[in-house]
């Protein structure tokens, strides 16, 4: 049943993406305040809302991780405050060696503590064997990493050599690797491939515009820092371009480098992003070289194609290529749409224009009644959803998708005043009903079933779900008397006027912008109404939460 | 850590006033440590150790807490946003002072290790330092003081409640609405 005529939107109705004003992009902005908080806080950024800004904030993230890198440092600098150390292992050089940390073939890692900059650092110690490359090979890491300055490589701090033994010192990362992740906790998601992915692009990016290349690149040499960072480590087999054809023989890990390759080809940056669209695979099916799940989008199936082609013109010959792509899955996935004229300095920043914009939403709480043996008002409401079937009640965990059309019926045994508000992650509030221009209006007539919103005098309508916002929360308040106070304050907002196609207009303008937190403005709704409310027998209320779901 | 006692800035500040040197003590041994720190992650790594770091910042304490006319708590800035604006600039004048260089002669040349460097410019990327503190000049004093505070010094909520007047609840919303700025100031530049 296809109603798009008799079934007008009236919670906000998408317009042309040429179109867009800033309030398009509440949710997103709600994902920046939310990463914002995440930083001041010191949280780890959860995966879905780094992806989602990737797509849609590419600037502002990249500000944000400037503030989020220095608070770290700062904290870094702060850590040993005040604590009592054991005495060293030993001393190299000016550092105080404090635990072995993994012994390889050519090299030991420690990590300690430099007394000069009052931080911890991770120290690799040059370890003399049959199978070791040379001392000056090994201070050649140094060196290659000191030409690179990016926040998904390790920072370097200097190298020596000492008491006969090389040595380099670089960032201690607070985290772990990702081979160590996918055995603790199995494969990642396709949202987390491809934010990895993107990160490494960058890194790759960083190293093959100094002339370097990585070489070995494999889930234990890629770390992630707690709070999300994600840190591509262990330069040692990696070099001078230009050097390639002589040097690598030996190096690299044969489940991540083309056949080519191992036929004896010449290094080149190329086998670095093929090592990638592997180290991607592994990610994503646990396991290097095994079929990829089910789950993982047909979109991502092809760039990860393309990356591990057998014909080597095939794949990617720039990570920049290659990171545009995985964007593009991040659009698709998440379903953000990136800033319609988007203020970036990034070259591919406004090709996503076009995704679609997709919520998909789970209800928490969807049917309220008070039915106590006691209460001599009895009232029930039950959210639902009206599909081309029917309508079906909204279930706790069930998905909702934009333009999914919502209906609240409601039962009570008394004629009852219902006041329905609705605000969105960015703290948008918008009044569902009761709206000017529908046939109902409170008092509600008891003894009967009404849906809401009801009809306009002619037609059947619905709330419309659209805009992309990750969360939605709605408040229903059910009262035996008009609730003057909250009449008054929806009053004082702009009219609300209900007008099939237009959307009702936004509340939010005027409210002071301290209540553009999560559900503020639903919140002093609520503090406004607490003494009615305390009285059950007068006003109820009840909120449904809706949230953006997995990713499909 | 554990400095900032619950005791209001603004008493401490009167008794210091009234010429009660305990309060002096007091002021100090509560800023010390965090601004030393501070002020240690900030100096280039080669210029001083900590304990050398710690006199300086001690020397400064003293000295400003003495003369403190030029500070108005009511004025809507914190004394322990006056305190670390005062020993920026002394540490500005040292680092002019003393560009000379560390103790690591036996690098490779070439190597990043930039004894200039600060231990805070190494620890998050000299760039990514001065475009923070280039966008955070664009602030208000007052956001300013809410960002250092917390980016820099650690401070939480609660404690910068104390520093600043008002409630925790008051400062998460100014801080939120500071680092937006601060955000914003970044993404133009």
């Amino acid at each position: 049943m296809a109603e798009p005529a008799t079934n007008a939107g009236a919670m906000r109705t998408d317009r042309p993406h040429d179109d867009r004003t800033p309030d398009d992009h509440a949710g997103v902005d709600a994902e920046l305040a939310r990463a914002i908080d995440q930083v001041l806080d010191a949280q780890a950024p959860d995966w879905t809302t780094a992806a989602g800004l990737i797509v849609a904030r590419p600037v502002q993230l990249e500000a944000l991780r400037i503030v989020a890198d220095v608070a770290a440092g700062c904290r870094r600098l702060r850590a040993d405050e005040g604590t009592q150390r054991p005495p060293p292992l030993f001393r190299w050089g000016t550092l105080e060696v404090r635990e072995k940390i993994a012994t390889g073939a050519s090299a030991e890692v420690y990590r300690a503590h430099d007394p000069a900059l009052g931080i911890d650092v991770a120290l690799k110690l040059h370890r003399d064997g049959a199978h070791s490359p040379p001392a000056g090979r090994f201070l050649a890491e140094a060196r290659h990493l000191a030409r690179v300055r990016q926040r998904n490589i390790v920072g370097i701090y200097g190298a020596a050599v000492h008491d006969g033994r090389a040595g380099l010192w670089c960032e201690w990362i607070d985290g772990a690797a990702l081979s160590d992740l996918l055995r603790e906790q199995g494969a990642l998601s396709a949202v987390e491939a491809a934010y990895v992915g993107i990160e490494l692009c960058h890194a790759l990016a960083a190293l093959h515009a100094a002339g370097l290349l990585h070489a070995d690149l494999k889930p234990g040499n890629v770390l992630r820092e707690r709070g999300g960072r994600i840190v591509l480590v262990d330069l040692g087999a990696g070099g001078v371009a230009a050097d390639a054809a002589t040097a690598f023989d030996a190096y690299g890990t044969p489940d991540y480098l083309p056949a080519e390759v191992l036929a004896g080809a010449p290094r080149a940056p190329q086998h670095d992003l093929y090592s990638l669209g592997r180290l991607l695979q592994a990610l994503l099916a646990g396991t290097p070289g095994a079929p990829l799940p089910d789950g993982v989008p047909t979109s991502l199936r092809s760039v990860l194609a393309r990356a591990t082609a057998a014909e080597p013109a095939r794949r990617y010959a720039r990570a920049a290529d290659f990171e545009r792509d995985l964007i593009g899955v991040l659009a698709g996935a998440t379903g953000v749409a990136a800033p319609a004229a988007p203020r970036t300095t990034r070259p591919h920043a406004g090709w996503i224009a076009a995704v679609a914009l997709v919520v998909a939403a789970i209800i928490a709480v969807a049917v309220a009644s008070w039915n106590g043996s006691g209460a001599a008002w009895q009232t029930q409401l039950t959210l639902k959803r009206r599909t081309p079937a029917g309508e079906e009640a909204l279930v706790d965990g069930a998905s909702l998708a934009t333009g999914d059309r919502l209906i609240l019926e409601l039962s009570s045994n008394e004629p009852s005043n219902v006041y329905v508000l609705n605000e969105d992650g960015n703290g948008a509030l918008h009044v569902l009903f009761p709206l000017a221009g529908l046939a109902l209006q409170n008092p509600l007539p008891s003894g009967t079933r009404v849906q809401l919103p009801g009809r306009d005098g002619v037609r059947e309508l619905s709330w419309e779900l659209s805009g992309d916002s990750p969360r939605e929360e709605f408040l229903v308040v059910v009262a035996r008397e008009p609730l003057a106070s909250l009449e008054q304050r929806l009053a004082r907002a702009p009219q609300a006027a209900f007008a099939p196609q237009r959307g009702v207009q936004r509340v939010a303008a005027q409210l002071p912008p301290t209540l553009r937190v999560e559900g503020a403005g639903l919140a002093a709704v609520l503090d406004d109404l607490a003494p009615r409310l305390a009285d059950a027998g007068a006003s109820r209320a009840v909120a449904f939460h809706f949230r953006r779901a997995e990713p499909r | 850590m554990s400095t900032l006692t619950d005791e209001p800035t603004l008493t401490l500040l009167q008794r210091l006033r009234a010429g009660d040197a305990a309060a002096r003590e007091n002021l100090v041994a509560r800023y010390l440590p965090r601004l030393t720190r501070w002020a240690h992650g900030r100096l280039p790594s080669g210029s001083r150790d900590l304990s050398d770091t710690q006199d300086l910042v001690q020397i400064t304490l003293v000295r400003v807490l003495s003369q403190l006319q030029g500070f108005e708590h009511q004025g809507g800035g914190s004394l322990l946003g006056y305190l670390q604006q005062a020993l920026l600039n002394v540490m500005r004048n040292e680092m002019r002072r003393s560009r000379r260089r560390g103790e690591h002669g036996e690098l490779p040349e070439n190597l990043t290790a930039d004894e200039d460097d600060s231990p805070l410019a190494q620890a998050a990327g000299r760039e990514r330092v001065q475009r923070y503190e280039r966008a955070l000049a664009q602030l208000t004093r007052r956001e300013q003081e809410l960002v250092v505070m917390r980016v820099e010094l650690g401070l939480d909520n609660a404690e910068m409640a104390i520093e600043l007047g008002g409630t925790p609840d008051a400062v998460r919303m100014a801080l939120r609405r500071a680092t937006a700025r601060l955000v914003e100031v970044l993404s133009d530049g």
